[in-house]
């Protein structure tokens, strides 16, 4: 899972990965059904995909239109892995560079705010304890 | 097929100005970062909080309609969300060295500013102190800018304006008149 989710990485740094991955809908089932059995290097490697892909406006809005997605993205921001936890809130920047998604990232109880603010004083402690 | 290219990145330009940066290097991983590495990295997520925090108050109609809704659930209806937004991007602010990082936050600060009756812990000491350093930052543009913005949206309210002359603020604008 580690080396295919790294070439899968690599590779989508050309768009037309992107658009291909984007067209069948690999990567939103990717997240669906192996990000959160997958190893945190996988995961990082997925969500890095995730956020070149994010680079497209279209793309974006595919993303946060799915909210299976959206929920498994925001359970990430307190990961084992700091990475996985840069990548998490670097999408939710991205996304939230379109008003239509920051209203679907933030649900109905402002679960990005909260994201955000749990994850600075969260990282603010572990700068402390480090 | 239309693809709107975000190229800006966390930092605190101008949406839509095209960036001509690289990638940011962090992907050499593989388990045990070193303490400067990790630094980095703590100091690239509180860049990217920063700028969502900042998306996240530029719709600031969106913004108040959920806050409203958030705040009349049962489960947080004695605590003030918006507080906490202010007093964590205060704190981003205060603690950072990332020059992205702080404009970032003071734009989050001008933002909330520019709407009437603004939640007062926008002009809470730390807030003043932080917003004054962007004021007294003349070299960089855009500190000063998002300063010069504060300040003039804050010295609307007659509450606001006794905070700011008890701090002084007269002789900082007039400085950076002269500056």
């Amino acid at each position: 899972m580690q080396e295919v989710s790294k070439a899968i990485r690599n590779l989508s740094q050309a768009e037309i990965v992107i658009r291909t991955l984007q067209e069948n809908g690999d990567l939103i089932r990717i997240i669906q059904e192996k990000f959160l059995d997958a190893d945190p290097f996988s995961q990082e490697n997925i969500l890095e995909t995730v956020s070149f892909a994010c680079k497209f406006e279209q793309h974006r809005e595919k993303f946060a239109n799915d909210e299976k997605f959206l929920e498994i993205l925001l359970s990430q921001v307190q990961s084992i892995s700091l990475k996985v936890t840069f990548f998490t809130i670097r999408i939710c920047r991205q996304l939230s560079k379109d008003k239509a998604s920051i209203t679907k990232l933030q649900g109905t109880n402002l679960r990005l705010t909260e994201k955000l603010i749990i994850a600075f004083k969260w990282l603010d402690q572990k700068i402390t304890a480090d | 097929m239309k693809d709107s290219h975000d190229q800006a990145s966390a930092d605190g330009g101008d949406e839509g100005q095209p960036k001509s940066k690289g990638p940011i290097n962090i992907a050499s991983d593989n388990g045990n970062l070193a303490a400067e590495q990790k630094s980095e990295i703590y100091s690239l997520v509180f860049r990217e909080i920063s700028k969502c925090f900042q998306y996240i108050l530029k719709y600031y109609e969106t913004h108040k309609e959920l806050l409203d809704l958030a705040q009349n659930s049962d489960k947080i209806k004695n605590h003030s969300i918006e507080t906490d937004i202010i007093d964590t991007i205060v704190k981003l602010g205060k603690q950072t060295r990332d020059s992205k990082t702080s404009l970032n936050a003071a734009t989050c600060l001008a933002h909330i500013t520019e709407v009437l009756h603004c939640n007062p812990e926008v002009a809470s000491p730390d807030a003043i102190d932080f917003m004054i350093d962007m004021l007294k930052d003349a070299k960089n543009l855009k500190h000063y800018r998002q300063g010069c913005r504060y300040f003039a949206n804050l010295s609307f309210y007659k509450d606001f304006r006794d905070q700011l002359i008890d701090k002084d603020i007269g002789t900082f604008l007039l400085k950076a008149i002269d500056g």
